[in-house]
């Protein structure tokens, strides 16, 4: 037995005298996620990625003021010599990004679903809590949250299924409104909680989804009709405006100006048969003026386009943030679809190409103080939709968007589910799966 | 020696019956299954009750997949069962094989039925604590931990060394080689001794080593033959035979399992049968052979919503050469699955992505797999081919704002399949088939009419089946009044059948004409079960 320790110690030593050569390399590293170049708030600086080719690799991150310096050693494959990399560099923003991400996760397939949950992600480190999973909800669709200006202690979301609505929490009270029972009789869908906390404006959607025989676009989804209705939390009641609810366009993707006093959403004319019109309907951005809980004179189209179709209007100050695609009014299918600003100034539109890729960028959202965005996208691999970050200058630019940091960098990869709906949060919205469940059962 | 008899008959018994009566059964597991070293799947798996059975369920689950390893499994779970129950009970001097078999074999019908290996897995794991506290706790005679234990008798009752004490013997005791002084062959022997076991205090009773082993073989063998005669168990593992066919695409077993006698009992096994056939070139000379009574048995499409449905429509439209709604159904199918994905559906999105030239996604579900356990040369195999493959390029706009956009119709979805030049050659016979079950004749000829040289010319257009017309087609076209191309002997079985029709009973017409496409034909689709009520003269 001594005689094997030896042996084994002696190997050992001889491998350790052989000396590891790096050669020197220009190139900054190839990782994944690409974190090169990229800003990120104070509290994301805890960044991990591997080689985008699957090389075993070691990495030294200095600070230099405000840019971190990432030196990155990559041995080649079955060898123990390797390249040393040139350092890149990620700069670190003092602008605060709030703490918290609220998102929903769910496989990224077709007609159906198995497990869905409403999740929360602390971004200063990699804690990833439920929110609510759709266990509570006997397997139903949870949807739609939507905290108003980030407020943890307030949020809505959709239960559906039976003995479903739609699900207010406000502080540690929890109710179930369905909607279907107040007003029109319509369900909401996509939600816009007015600054003041009073109002939710939802669009009532009736969504379809359906499936190219052939082709690389094998999802499309498209509404049969929508409308826009406001629902009041003071008296939970619902009312309709008649140029948001008519039978000659379908309104959708409510978002209000931080002020509360104009409402954005998007708006196509009906066709008489959509499925087959599809590639044809192209949604406009319109807006109406709120005043004292009513909307009050006629819309106005702020941007359209015989190119582009609009969806998720989301407004920071002067600038509103959109999704626009070729057609249609679900982006997430289509890989065509980018981010686009408008400059309200002076009414200028232009694709946000520093943060676009080749495939679908789709929902996203500002930070309360509008420097930093969370976004949706599919360029990772064209199916599972990613969140990734970018910081935004005021000016109208902003910076190259980065991941959202896991803890191992394969869990981009492994993680067979997608992101929704990324919203930020300004603290922890909590644990809310076994008062759901409670409220279910009663 | 002697006291491995019991446990070798209980490993032997349940290893032959899980080979012989639930092999594919067990495969259909693995297929329903998933393990995968990934935060998500154990942070899922901690959501549920019992996480650490469900995790090693899901393990050794994945070895299913691999004929004899199922029933190696079961058979070493339900032995260490019984090692371990021999062993709890020796602690207390109760000398017998039969309480552990008996109790084993009762673990071996829960992991029969089981839908999973969960159950069974838990079993094993509260009889392995219960067995490491009695372990711990007792000594042989009943004495607890701490007590005083005479070195003869530690010795001469397991085996251990002289002057170990209890609980550092519990620690090191084998399960069965050392309690083995408890089991019946010591103990037979030990009549001879004073030291024997039912000289101890609070022994209660000892059989002979044979009852034990004709004891235990008995019990063995009832519980083999309730499995073998069970009708659920021989239902589900024809069932499963027949899925693990399809998606090995064994058209041959296929055929072999889902004839037209079992499919009278089981009409869902039609659909593969039709597939099989299909596949096989045979749909239009078989298909009226089968107890069909409308088109909702040629397929799952309109009349069902579940799991049954997606996994058949994934394996039929994989061979209708339709990859996209084949993955549209591997995904509504991983929607059934306990973890809300399986291997069989990895592996199909795998394979589907790689065939459309999706490397991106094929490459991610490569990676996804190679994270189980026995998924590694899969995943190279595909991550080699597309490192020397081309991805395809995204579809045009302009394509994609107007591709047909599939339905719950399979004869509509095969007619756009055909449009857009995509034409499995069981696509055909599949259309020609469905509109004779829609008794839609019209289009029948329309569409035969301009796929007839397929079967006709000897040459064919490359795809062609065979130089005469598939003896359905045949008494389609005698219904229609066509008779070019049609054999003599159908035209003469359709003459008597006219005839007969005029002056036999029903029943009689359904005897001789059952298996024709002229009696389907006449038969009111309303009614299906009670065929041709306007016949009945």
């Amino acid at each position: 037995m001594k005689r094997r320790v030896a042996i084994v110690f002696c190997l050992l030593l001889a491998a350790s005298c052989g000396r590891v050569q790096f050669a020197p390399s220009d190139a900054v590293p190839e990782i994944f996620p690409d974190y090169v170049g990229v800003t990120v708030p104070e509290t994301m600086t805890d960044l991990r990625f591997e080689m985008a080719d699957g090389r075993e690799m070691s990495c030294k991150s200095e600070r230099v003021g405000d840019t971190l310096f990432f030196h990155v050693r990559a041995w080649e494959k079955g060898s123990r010599n390797g390249v040393a990399y040139a350092p890149f560099k990620v700069y670190i923003s003092h602008d605060e990004i709030p703490p918290y991400i609220a998102y929903r996760l769910i496989e990224p397939g077709y007609e159906g679903w198995r497990n869905m949950g409403l999740y929360s992600r602390e971004l200063a480190s990699f804690k990833e809590k439920p929110i609510v999973l759709n266990s509570a909800t006997g397997m139903g669709c949870v949807n739609c949250h939507n905290f108003p200006g980030g407020d943890p202690s307030r949020m809505m979301f959709h239960a559906r299924g039976q003995g479903g609505g739609t699900i207010f929490k406000d502080g540690s009270e929890l109710r179930l409104l369905n909607l279907t029972t107040v007003g029109p009789g319509r369900q909401g869908t996509y939600p816009a909680w007015h600054p003041s906390g009073r109002y939710i404006a939802y669009s009532s959607n009736s969504t379809q989804q359906s499936f190219a025989i052939t082709g690389s676009q094998q999802v499309e989804v498209y509404d049969h009709f929508s409308d826009i209705i406001l629902l009041d939390l003071q008296t939970d009641s619902v009312t309709t405006y008649a140029p948001l609810f008519n039978e000659d366009e379908m309104e959708t993707f409510p978002a209000w100006s931080p002020e509360g006093d104009i409402l954005y959403y998007c708006s196509a004319p009906q066709p008489e048969n959509v499925a087959t019109s599809r590639g044809d309907i192209r949604y406009a951005l319109k807006a109406v003026r709120f005043s004292d809980g009513e909307f009050v004179g006629e819309p106005w189209t702020v941007f359209e386009s015989d190119s582009l179709s609009v969806s998720f209007p989301r407004v920071s100050g002067r600038w509103l943030l959109f999704t626009a695609s070729a057609y249609g009014t679900f982006p997430i299918w289509h890989p065509e679809a980018d981010l686009w600003l408008l400059d309200m100034s002076n009414g200028s539109v232009r694709c946000v190409d520093e943060i676009n890729s080749a495939d679908t960028e789709s929902y996203h959202s500002w930070s309360a103080d509008g420097k930093w965005i969370v976004f949706s996208s599919r360029r990772v691999d064209g199916r599972y939709t990613r969140l990734f970050f970018s910081h935004f200058d005021g000016e109208g630019h902003f910076t190259k968007p980065f991941l959202l940091p896991q803890k191992d960098p394969q869990q981009n990869t492994l993680r067979l589910t997608s992101y929704n709906v990324p919203e930020f949060v300004n603290g922890d919205p909590g644990e809310l799966t076994k008062q759901v469940s409670t409220l279910f059962a009663q | 020696m002697k006291k491995i008899i019991s446990p070798l008959i209980v490993f032997c018994g349940a290893f032959l019956a899980t080979l012989l009566l639930q092999k594919n059964s067990f495969v259909l597991q693995e297929y329903d299954g998933l393990f995968m070293l990934s935060p998500d799947y154990f942070a899922a798996m901690f959501r549920t009750p019992f996480p650490i059975s469900g995790i090693i369920g899901d393990f050794l689950t994945q070895f299913f997949r691999f004929g004899v390893y199922a029933p190696l499994i079961v058979a070493a779970g339900v032995t260490l069962a019984f090692l371990m129950l021999r062993s709890i009970l020796g602690r207390f001097s109760i000398w017998s094989d039969l309480i552990p078999a008996v109790l084993s074999c009762a673990l071996w019908v829960i992991i029969a039925f089981a839908p999973t290996a969960r159950r069974g897995v838990a079993v094993v794991l509260i009889l392995f604590v219960v067995w490491a506290l009695v372990q711990l706790l007792f000594r042989p005679s009943g004495a607890r931990l701490g007590e005083n234990v005479p070195d003869e008798t530690v010795s001469d009752a397991s085996g251990a060394k002289k002057g170990q004490n209890v609980s550092g013997k519990a620690v090191s005791v084998a399960l069965g080689a050392k309690t083995g002084g408890n089991a019946p062959g010591k103990a037979n022997s030990a009549n001879l001794g004073a030291k024997s076991p039912q000289n101890e205090p609070g022994s209660r009773w000892l059989l002979p080593l044979w009852v034990n082993v004709v004891g235990t073989l008995v019990l063995v063998g009832a519980t083999f033959l309730c499995l073998a005669l069970n009708g659920m168990v021989r239902e589900r593992e024809q069932t499963a035979t027949l899925r693990v066919a399809a998606v090995m695409s064994d058209w041959d077993r296929v055929l072999a399992i889902a004839t037209p006698e079992r499919a009278a009992a089981d009409p869902d096994m039609m659909p593969y049968a039709f597939l099989a056939l299909g596949e096989k070139g045979r749909l239009g000379s078989e298909l009226f052979k089968y107890p069909v009574q409308s088109p909702d048995d040629f397929d799952f499409g309109l009349s069902e919503e579940n799991e049954v449905r997606y996994y058949f429509n994934s394996i039929l439209y994989q061979t209708l050469q339709c990859p996209n709604e084949a993955i549209h159904s591997d995904f509504q199918l991983a929607t059934y699955e306990a973890h809300g994905q399986s291997f069989l559906v990895l592996r199909r999105l795998l394979s589907n992505y790689y065939q459309i030239g999706n490397y991106e996604l094929a490459r991610k579900y490569a990676a996804v797999l190679s994270r189980s356990t026995l998924h590694g040369q899969y995943a190279r195999y595909f991550t080699e081919s597309m490192a020397s493959g081309t991805p395809r390029e995204p579809d045009s706009l302009a394509f994609r704002k107007v591709v047909p956009l599939i339905t719950r119709d399979e004869l509509s979805n095969l007619i756009m399949l055909g449009a857009g030049g995509i034409n499995a050659p069981a696509a055909v016979d599949r259309v020609l088939c469905l509109l004779l079950l829609q008794r839609d004749m019209e289009r029948f000829q329309a569409i035969f009419t301009s796929v007839r040289d397929r079967y006709t010319s000897p040459q064919g257009n490359g795809s062609a089946r065979g130089t005469s017309i598939p003896r359905y087609y045949e008494e389609a076209l005698m219904t229609l009044g066509l008779t070019d191309g049609v054999s003599e002997q159908t035209r003469q079985r359709y003459a008597d059948f006219q005839l007969d029709t005029m002056s036999l009973p029903v029943a009689q017409l359904r005897k001789l004409y059952g298996d024709t496409f002229w009696l389907y034909y006449m038969s009111s689709p309303d009614n299906a079960t009670d065929i041709l009520p306007e016949l009945d003269f």
